[in-house]
């Protein structure tokens, strides 16, 4: 003890020592705050492997907004929601769908959902800026390594900022990156819309010429998916030779093709030809992600029906919030021998429980105890949310049937898409033939009749069925002058929306909400002279 | 003794004749001392004497006058003369006495010296509850202290907010805590039963000499220490019982199918839907079965807390040792849950040489908390469940089959979290008396705390099942604090009428945090829990930061015939965690002190026996901030391309600030102490403003930047409060006395700037930070910003013409602010969340050998959001939660919401409840055993008592505790419970 204790006071004396040699020597150095465990920013947007492993961040950052959980996982699946395809018929994604969140400014859905896409893309775009100017500005470094890293930003950076235009439309896009310096630099006005589509046009046409259509590490931006971006910037611009050019560049490569059977378009990891580009997810891997409950969202309860338990063949775990409405249903049934009825969504949930199976029904029949009726509510809400078609693209094959956590990878863009944006550039140019042969190379390879005759309204529906809750509807219907009217047609089903405690959606719809509302928190910190969206207020 | 003596001589006397004679005595102490210098007036005349050396006094008086004896530091005595010549007077301590020393930062004081504002708590009442969070036990003791309750689980931790909040930044309102002269990270560090006393220091002039750390006020615990002479054991043990309380009731089965109707009743047509589309068939068959879940009942247990604490003290002339041992173990009302701690202190002063004295203190602790697993909620859980299965088995889907919810009592079961700490402090301190006026002091301190945490979640755990195989996470943190001291003192005499004293500190500081953590799964088997062998490493996290401070400190104080008192402090600081160029902060302070009591024109008036004023005005400094924000600091984000994992990184959503320096509060506090009647009332009045400057503020920066916060300095914050606290010893006679204690404080946060940023109508424009706060000139920085409720629509209501158009009867209501028929946040208003003001009135009322203590606390003025009122699934019938008498179109409720099948809007408005409370914290009843029934076994006093703590509670706001949402997050906070003790107090 009593060495212990002399030993302490050396040490005190010693350490005395040393402080005080340390006050008078270098107390800056003394003082300094250093990062010890964190990897530093300088390092990040200033050295070769820094740019490098900051291009990585942005995969993972523009993933980020897909595994959102908050509002039961309804944030990626907004747009769905407010597209003319689907009818919301519980939970937070139904409160989107009938215009109570997400279409006014007070609304929650609005500050919370609406609020985490203007913020997600624009810290995408804030990351690639960065790295954008410090790829351009570090020296020594190889050439192709250099436009490697520039073009994975760059087109990076294109795809949040379309995605802001299209949602947004009164958008601020600053190529600087942000600094303590103009952190708090309040923007005057939106940037015109001219200079949004130079930034874009610039962007892809330096990855396309900078990137190669393979990539060994499948995830990651290639020329394909970049064209494929680029050509739907030129359909918005009404550029319909520069998309059909880009259409057709990126199918003669030769680099993609459609996969045979649209059985096999959301199997397993979407690594194949058909894919452009992915989000990707892998469960209890270090860099997988969080998982997103989206495929929950959009497959009914149906195990709460007798008869019927959970088994992935039936869709795994669902809730049911979202669906698909009569209109859409009616598009798949339009050719009975359409394949994307039962693989790309779910009509059939089978019986496949012995103990609870109602009398007169077998082991593998699909569940038909409700019925969608027109009046009555007991019925329609007990068919809704327990025998209503579901939705197949986002579920994870390798979850267990009970578990609504998935990690299946989520499909961006492919080349079916492609194939009806040539079509619709080709129609507008006046080539139908090669149209005609786009559109029909989606509907052979889904089983059905070619076409002969073609119109936008082909064009849209095939888009509907081919495409449908991936995303893109909702875009498309805005591009293309349509939104309000197929809402006001089509919006959810008709018994629903007289049933709804609020009101009828369609009596709350406006022209206006093609935009949507840049929520109050983020106008509060552009200043007073940044314009909102019309119609807010 | 000497009492019986002193009446049997005054009986004596009483008979002797009156007249004008010379009446004599001596003056002693209980020990039988002479007092000298003792004022002995004629009561009602200005005449009298002083006693001598020798405690000898000598006055003229009328036979039938009556003497008054007074000394401070001593009750004041008052005899008739009844024609005595000889009046001998024993004088007791007064126990409020002002002669008492106080420690100050870097010394110690006479109470009566003292020039800021510094209350001394008193430990025995404060130490009554039964718990180790020193936090709760100062609640209440002293004014301008506002304590909130932080986490009521076993072990848990209190905040405490001395005067108002006067940071914005995250850690910048807790007070620095400094036990026996070194910082302290954690007040519940210390057992209670070492504790000697506390002192909290509130104004700049107090605090400044702790600079940088200062702001919030300082909190001075010192511990137990030996004394020289006879050596002495004492023991102190109690149990407590413990059992929840609450103020609100949940719905029932029946009651809760019910409110699930009603929610899914068709608005426009009053048709309810069938049993079948709105409970599933599981929930259909507890209804048929009239099985219902109880499930706080199943989860709740009442819980026990057993402490012992052994002390022992020792001395002679050059050496003092005390030690004590400390065992405590406290079991949680929620299974799973349990603090346990062992705490060993060894304290020795030794005197070296006639000029050298080494202090030394080593602590050592050992505690173990274990936790319930996470998520654990028993209030809004549906009841319509099934918990247990015919053979009284666990079910794990108490939902049903279909529903894939775990049972929480089966997680419960299936998981260990367990955190074991062990906690070693030595500190030693060697002064060295150069001269007699003139001594120079080495304080060393090394702290090292180790945390290891362990986490497991077995394979039947809903984490852990389907295939994970487990899930374990190991952590590690090890804390280590080393601090060194030069502190010079100089006191030269200058004469009897100046007092002056010098005091010079050097100061380094150095806290280290190294953490470890390993999330791992796949586990073999289950039987090893967290220390088994793991096949899967699923993530790692390595997390090291360092922060240390440089300080020079010089202090002066200066008194004038114990009149006027003057006293200047200034500290330079230089901190690590700001920027480069703004690492050091200066901290002058100064106060003044004047005793009217001393002066000459004041001692005629017999009813002052003190009277003295203190204005002080200072600067103070807050670094409450974490390291590296003054750097880019990139997160790790790997991602993952065909399968393989890839490292990845991006600039972290706070964006750095390369200019970050101080913030600085600046206070002006005026009070004046008193001592009235006899020392029968005694107070202290108090006003006080600090003004903070350089918010370090953490501002949400707009999205199109790509981050959302960075922390600058920028605005001013003013807290103005009052206070007082009164003592008054109603009676104090041998056998009984009635001692009455009030504290009030009231204390008023505004916003005075912030960036400059003006809107276009010319106002400041509001800041949210990232604490969801939103700062607003002139308002509180605690506050609720939300539009303001206004009822429930009623039938007939002008709906079409309010702000929510679509609403229907039964619907929140909100007043539309600017009329323009929608409701969005121009329609906010601000709601200041802190009280209006809070205090406490103690009784302590002795009897005998009983004494009766009871501490009522009172908050008054405070507003909460009620998150479980606020929650749209109770009002869908989804949920349990607080039982309301909601709307029905047959029986409209004007105070409570229809239930419907989605979410109302406006709830949040709706929730946000008055927090005023009421409540009797202790009721204590003691009783001495009389010495002599000891005198045969060698004990030498011995106690034993009663102490019910929150016993009543008189509040509005339904929760566990008037203080907490009765959920955090979705888990139930740990509730507050209602205690019994029984304890027991001995020493040899």
């Amino acid at each position: 003890m009593r060495n212990f204790v002399k030993n302490t006071i050396m040490k005190g004396h010693y350490l005395l020592l040393v402080a005080l040699v340390l006050f008078s020597a270098c107390e800056d150095e003394f003082l300094k705050d250093e990062l010890l465990s964190d990897t530093s920013v300088e390092f990040l947007y200033s050295t070769p492997e820094g740019l490098e492993s900051a291009v990585v961040g942005l995969y993972s950052l523009n993933r980020n907004l897909y595994q959102d959980q908050q509002l039961n996982g309804t944030v990626p699946l907004i747009l769905q929601a407010k597209s003319d395809l689907a009818v919301g018929i519980t939970g937070e994604a139904s409160l989107y769908s009938r215009l109570l969140w997400g279409a006014s400014l007070g609304d929650f859905g609005t500050a919370s959902g609406i609020n985490a896409y203007w913020v997600n893309y624009y810290r995408v775009v804030d990351r690639c800026n960065a790295i954008i100017q410090g790829a351009e500005n570090l020296e020594g470094i190889n050439e192709d390594r250099r436009n490697q890293i520039l073009a994975e930003a760059k087109a990076m950076r294109a795809n949040s900022i379309f995605v802001l235009y299209r949602l947004f439309n009164n958008i601020f896009v600053n190529t600087d990156p942000t600094s303590p310096e103009n952190a708090f630099d309040i923007p005057q006005d939106k940037t015109s819309e001219e200079e949004i589509f130079n930034l874009l046009r610039e962007d892809l046409d330096f990855a396309i010429a900078n990137l190669d259509y393979e990539t060994s590490e499948f995830g990651r931006w290639t020329q394909g998916g970049v064209r494929h971006l680029r050509a739907m910037i030129a359909l918005w611009e009404e550029d319909y030779e520069e998309a059909a050019s880009q259409v057709d560049s990126l199918i003669v490569s030769g680099s993609h093709s459609l996969v045979g059977t649209t059985a096999e378009v959301f199997a397993g990891d979407l690594n194949h030809s058909e894919t452009l580009f992915a989000l990707n997810f892998l469960r209890e891997t270090i860099g997988g992600g969080s998982p997103h409950i989206m495929s929950w969202n959009i497959v009914s309860s149906y195990a709460e029906a007798p008869g019927v338990l959970p088994s992935i063949e039936n869709g795994g775990s669902g809730a049911g919030f979202l669906s698909l409405n009569n209109y859409m249903i009616d598009l798949l049934e339009e050719d009975a021998n359409d394949s994307r009825r039962n693989t790309y969504y779910i009509f059939d949930y089978l019986y496949n429980d012995e103990e609870t199976l109602p009398t007169g029904k077998e082991i593998g029949e699909p569940l038909d105890l409700y019925e969608n009726s027109d009046t009555d509510m007991n019925q329609f809400m007990l068919y809704y949310r327990r025998q209503n078609p579901g939705v197949r693209k986002f579920l994870d094959e390798t979850a267990e049937p009970t578990d609504r956590n998935h990690f299946k990878n989520i499909m961006i863009y492919r080349l079916a898409e492609t194939y009806l944006i040539g079509a619709e550039a080709h129609m507008m140019l006046g080539n139908t033939g090669t149209a005609l042969g786009y559109i029909n190379e989606v509907r052979e390879r889904a089983n059905t009749e070619p076409i002969d005759v073609l119109d936008m309204q082909a064009i849209l529906d095939e888009g509907a069925r081919e495409l449908g809750f991936e995303g893109q509807r909702w875009y498309t219907l805005k591009r293309t002058g349509n939104l309000y009217d197929f809402l006001i047609d089509h919006m959810n089903n008709e018994n629903m929306n007289q049933s709804y405690p609020e009101g009828n959606p369609k009596d709350i719809l406006q022209v206006y909400m093609q935009n949507w509302p840049i929520p109050e928190q983020q106008m509060d910190l552009l200043g007073p002279n940044y314009p909102q969206n019309e119609g807010y207020n | 003794m000497k009492h019986v003596l002193l009446i049997f001589l005054f009986l004596i006397t009483s008979y002797l004749s009156m007249g004008q004679n010379t009446v004599t005595g001596t003056v002693t102490n209980s020990d039988g001392d002479p007092i000298p210098g003792v004022n002995v007036m004629i009561v009602g005349t200005s005449e009298g004497a002083v006693t001598d050396l020798d405690g000898n006094y000598n006055v003229s008086a009328a036979s039938d006058a009556s003497l008054r004896f007074s000394f401070i530091g001593y009750k004041t005595l008052e005899f008739p003369i009844n024609g005595r010549s000889v009046v001998d007077v024993t004088m007791n301590d007064d126990i409020s006495s002002l002669n008492e020393v106080v420690v100050v930062g870097y010394g110690s004081q006479k109470k009566a010296d003292v020039v800021g504002s510094v209350v001394s708590v008193e430990v025995d009442d404060a130490t009554a509850i039964p718990t180790t969070n020193v936090a709760e036990m100062l609640r209440g003791r002293a004014a301008g202290v506002q304590v909130n309750l932080g986490d009521a689980r076993p072990g848990g931790n209190s905040n405490i907010v001395i005067r108002g909040n006067v940071s914005v930044a995250p850690g910048g309102n807790a007070p620095f805590v400094v036990v026996d002269g070194v910082p302290f990270d954690n007040l519940s560090d210390i057992p209670p039963d070492d504790i000697a006393s506390i002192e909290i220091l509130k104004d700049a002039a107090s605090t400044a000499i702790y600079g940088s750390r200062a702001s919030n006020g300082v909190i001075l615990v010192t511990t137990k220490k030996g004394r020289s002479g006879k050596s002495t054991i004492n023991y102190h043990g109690y149990t407590t019982t413990q059992s929840v309380i609450r103020n609100f009731n949940q719905y029932d089965g029946a009651q809760f199918i019910d409110l699930r109707r009603e929610a899914n009743r068709n608005r426009f047509t009053g048709e309810y839907l069938n049993d079948e589309n709105i409970f599933s068939p599981f929930e259909i068959e507890t209804i048929e079965n009239r099985q219902f879940v109880d499930w706080e009942d199943l989860v709740l247990q009442d819980a026990t807390i057993h402490s012992h604490a052994v002390s022992f003290s020792a001395g002679t002339d050059k050496t003092k040792i005390f030690s004590s041992l400390n065992y405590f173990d406290q079991e949680g009302i929620i299974p799973n849950s349990k603090f346990e701690r062992g705490a060993f202190k060894f304290n020795i002063e030794q005197e070296l040489t006639d000029k050298l004295i080494l202090t030394g203190i080593l602590n050592y602790q050992i505690s173990n908390q274990d936790r319930e697993t996470g998520g654990l909620n028993f209030t809004t859980t549906s009841p319509l469940a099934r918990a247990f299965d015919y053979e009284n088995e666990l079910v794990k889907f108490y939902l049903g089959p279909s529903n894939f919810a775990v049972n929480p009592l089966w997680d419960q079961r299936e998981s260990v979290d367990e955190a074991k700490v062990n906690l070693s402090d030595i500190k030693l301190n060697l002064t060295y008396n150069i001269l007699p006026n003139l001594s120079y002091s080495l304080n060393t301190f090394h702290r090292s705390r180790n945390t290891n945490r362990g986490i497991y979640r077995t394979s039947q755990h809903s984490q852990g099942d389907e295939g994970i195989n487990g899930i374990g996470v190991l952590s590690n943190t090890l804390f280590t604090q080393i601090l060194i001291e030069n502190i010079i003192n100089f006191n030269p005499d200058l004469g009897e009428d100046h007092l002056f004293d010098v005091t010079a500190v050097n100061a380094f500081d150095q806290q280290n945090n190294e953490y470890n953590q390993l999330d791992k799964s796949g586990f073999t088997n289950d039987a090893l829990g967290y220390n088994g062998n793991a096949t899967v490493l699923l993530n790692n996290f390595r997390n090291v930061s360092q922060r240390r401070l440089l300080s020079y400190m010089a202090r002066v104080r200066y008194s004038f015939r114990d009149r006027y008192f003057v006293e200047a402090t200034a500290r330079a600081d230089g901190a690590s965690v700001f920027a480069e160029n703004n690492k050091w902060g200066y901290f002058p302070a100064a106060s003044v002190a004047w005793k009217l009591h001393n002066e000459s024109f004041m001692q005629g008036i017999s009813t002052v026996n003190q009277l003295k004023l203190r204005v002080s005005y200072g600067a103070t400094g807050n670094q409450g901030i974490n390291s590296l924000e003054s750097l880019g600091r990139a997160d790790d984000l790997p991602y993952i391309f065909g399968g393989q994992t890839v490292a990845g990184a991006t600039a972290s959503s706070r964006l750095p600030n390369p200019n970050l320096k101080w913030e600085t509060t600046t206070t002006l506090n005026t009070g004046l102490d008193f001592t009235l009647f006899n020392n029968i009332l005694q107070g202290t009045f108090e006003y006080y403003k600090a003004n903070t400057t350089d918010l370090l503020l953490d501002r949400a920066i707009s999205g199109t930047t790509g981050f959302a916060v960075s922390r600058f300095n920028v605005g001013e914050l003013e807290n103005e409060g009052i206070e007082a606290s009164l003592t008054s010893f109603l009676v104090e006679k041998d056998n009984i006395g009635w001692t009455l204690g009030l504290m009030f404080s009231r204390n008023q946060n505004r916003v005075v700037a912030l960036t400059g940023v003006l809107d276009q109508f010319g106002n400041e424009i509001d800041i949210n930070d990232t604490g969801g706060r939103r700062l607003s000139v002139g308002q509180s920085i605690n506050n609720i910003w939300l539009p303001q409720y206004d009822g429930i629509y009623q039938e007939g209501d002008d709906i079409a013409g309010s702000g929510n158009p679509l609403a229907q009867p039964g619907d929140v209501r909100v007043v539309d602010q600017d009329g323009n028929g929608q409701i969005d946040s121009r329609d906010n208003v601000f709601t200041n969340t802190d009280p209006d003001w809070y205090g406490s009135i103690t009784n302590s009322i002795r009897f005998k050998n009983f004494e009766l203590f009871a501490d009522i606390y009172i908050v008054q003025g405070a507003t909460r959001l009620n998150t479980v009122l606020a929650d749209g699934e109770l009002w869908k019938g989804s949920i349990n939660g607080i039982r309301t008498k909601y709307y029905t179109p047959e029986a409209p409720s004007t105070e409570y919401p229809r239930p419907k099948p989605d979410t109302h809007l406006h709830l949040f408005p709706f929730a946000v409840r008055d927090a005023s409370y009421i409540r009797l914290r202790t009721l204590t009843l003691s009783y001495a055993i009389p010495n002599n029934a000891f005198s045969k076994i060698g004990l030498k006093r011995g106690q034993v008592y009663v102490t019910g703590t929150n016993l009543l509670t008189f509040t509005d706001f339904k929760s566990y505790s008037p203080e907490q949402n009765p959920l955090n997050g979705f888990e139930t906070a740990f509730p507050e419970t209602r205690n019994i003790t029984v304890g027991l107090k001995f020493g040899f």
